[in-house]
């Protein structure tokens, strides 16, 4: 019903000149309306298509249709999709490079981070000691190391790792360490009633119970990374998405931006699905 | 064939939060379990019988006094007495299967006893829920399953907590008869807490009777009946009242009794 209502608001006159672009959009919007035809049971996806007519909607009228926004900073729907398109290599190349950097710092980060964490809780008392410093150092927000790197690294990149690493580092330490503490003592005495021993307990018992806890310090550090690196790459990369925008605002070229904007909210979305399915799995034990 | 178990003085004293000192859960325990004896310990609610149970398992210490298991002192846990905890304790991450599979490989039994994990799904009753998580089972379900968890393991000494505390009357009945012709298989030790008179008579050769706060043995009763037992016969019901009588508070011992 929506996608009628959107080709008609296409159908209305022009008021900028010629918006030859509105064939892109009626194409997305036929594709999200096959797609919400196809999945017709899932109310989720039916409910995001209607949401994304609405939006093409409101966004066409405000455009081409009634030119209530300024031209030159937005584009009309159509054109930003044209363009997604046209510069189709090089956005994936400025995807792979930003996810490249995420990867690096953040698994360099889990790779110390976990271990060391159930280390501590598990056999130090200084667990509670070990928990308010990691929790005062996750505190402090990652950015703020940016000139001790760039004053102590040599490349961009090197600095990013590094920034992302701080950003993922601390508040999976602190998550592993609280897991390991609050371990259920219920499931300790089963562990000490079977006779296993150290490692078995923890890997079997003390880390599977920890993992939500683990988890939960992975998102933060994800979520924080990608504000961080964007960021980042808006002030000092030659590649990524950050730089994809910044660079076609400071040119102008506003549906570039447009296209960058939308393409960092896309890929982020993607990227926590994927990270939200997998946790999902690996968790498929819990109520 | 099990181990003896001798409770020598044992006392155990929690800390209370404040100055006023702490609860006696425990105050002087004695009791000699022979090798190979089925022992029911009854008695009210907080009259610390889980407490008795975890520290003849090693898993707590006693404030004071000892105990012997086959005549060397306990001082840490060990699968030899193992232990079916009073609240469920199947491990959230492992399916039924890997949660029996764990206690066996834990006490290096799994090679020689795999083959027996579907004799105890099914003597559970939970064959179709093996490879379900403890969250998708109901409660008397996950508390079949942390009973045959611990069961499948052999070991000299088997300590119950109210094993068949939440299961329907004719579930229980079963299970006893189950246990009853494992005991008597294996020869085991076996020491039950639970709140059914008519459980405890079933079941063990003796039962200790305990009173509450603080926790005290009050009387330790034979039950010279052979095996199996009839609910039905008029010893049973002899025992019974014998039971009842001496619980003095036999109004809510019944009220128990029919959960
Ligand atoms: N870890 C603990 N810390 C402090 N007090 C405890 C602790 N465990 C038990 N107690 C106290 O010891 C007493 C005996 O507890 P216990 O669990 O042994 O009772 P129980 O006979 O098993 O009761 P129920 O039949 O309800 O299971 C109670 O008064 C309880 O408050
Ligand atoms: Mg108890």
């Amino acid at each position: 019903m929506l996608f009628a209502a959107f080709l008609l608001t296409n159908l209305l006159p022009n008021r900028i000149k010629g918006d030859s672009f509105a064939f892109y959009a009626i194409v997305l919007a036929a594709v999200l309306e096959a797609i919400a035809v196809v999945s017709r049971k899932r109310a989720v996806v039916k409910d995001l298509v209607f949401f994304m007519f609405a939006l093409l909607i409101v966004w066409t009228l405000a455009t081409s249709k009634l030119n209530l926004l300024r031209e030159f900073l937005f584009a009309p729907p159509g054109k930003v999709l044209r363009q997604f398109i046209l510069d189709y290599r090089d956005l994936v190349r400025h995807i792979f490079s930003s996810l490249g950097l995420i990867l690096n710092g953040y698994v360099i980060a889990l790779a110390a981070a976990v271990p060391l964490g159930l280390f501590i809780g598990y056999s130090m008392r200084a667990g509670r000691t070990a928990t308010l410093i990691s929790k005062f150092l996750s505190s402090i927000p990652p950015i703020v190391y940016i000139p001790y790197g760039i004053a102590l690294l040599p490349t961009f990149r090197s600095v990013s790792v590094m920034v992302i690493f701080l950003a993922t580092f601390w508040p999976v330490l602190s998550g592993t360490i609280a897991g390991v503490m609050y371990t259920e003592r219920k499931y300790l005495d089963v562990a000490r009633n079977l006779g296993c021993g150290k490692f078995r307990t923890l890997f079997r018992i003390v880390l599977p119970s920890a993992l939500p806890q683990i988890f939960t310090g992975c998102n933060q550090g994800l979520s924080v990374s990608f504000i961080l690196l964007t960021s980042a790459e808006m002030i000092g990369a030659r590649n990524g998405m950050g730089y994809y925008v910044n660079y076609f605002s400071d040119l102008g070229d506003y549906t570039r931006t447009m296209v960058g904007v939308f393409l960092i909210g896309i890929v982020i979305s993607v990227v926590y699905a994927a990270v939200g399915r997998l946790q999902k799995f690996i968790l498929r034990w819990q109520a | 064939m099990g181990a003896s178990i001798g409770i020598k003085g044992v006392s155990k004293v929690f800390a209370g939060h404040d100055e006023k000192g702490g609860v006696v859960a425990l105050d002087n325990i004695n009791a000699d379990i022979r090798s190979g004896e089925f022992v029911s310990i009854l008695g009210t609610s907080g009259c610390g019988k889980s407490t008795l149970l975890r520290i003849i398992a090693g898993l707590d210490k006693a404030t004071s006094g000892t105990i012997f298991c086959g005549g060397e002192t306990v001082i840490n846990p060990d699968p030899s007495r193992s232990l079916v905890f009073q609240e469920h304790t199947l491990f959230p991450w492992m399916t039924v299967r890997d949660n029996i599979k764990f206690a066996l490989k834990s006490t290096r039994q799994y090679k020689e006893k795999r083959h027996e994990i579907a004799e105890w799904l099914s003597l559970a009753d939970l064959e179709s829920f093996a490879d379900s998580y403890p969250h998708q089972l109901s409660g008397g379900m996950r508390q079949r399953a942390s009973l045959v968890r611990t069961l499948a393991v052999a070991s000299d000494v088997v300590l119950l907590d109210e094993p068949l505390g939440a299961l329907d009357n004719f579930t229980r009945m079963t299970l006893q008869d189950e246990l009853v012709r494992l005991w008597r298989e294996r020869r085991s030790t076996m020491v039950m807490v639970t709140h059914d008179v008519d459980e405890a008579i079933y079941l063990s050769q003796r039962v200790i009777l305990m009173s509450p706060r603080p926790g005290r043995v009050k009387n330790i009763l034979d039950i010279p009946m052979s095996y199996p037992r009839d609910r039905a016969s008029g010893d049973f019901m002899g025992f019974r009242v014998n039971i009842l009588k001496q619980l003095e508070f036999a109004k809510t011992m019944q009220e128990d009794y029919t959960i």
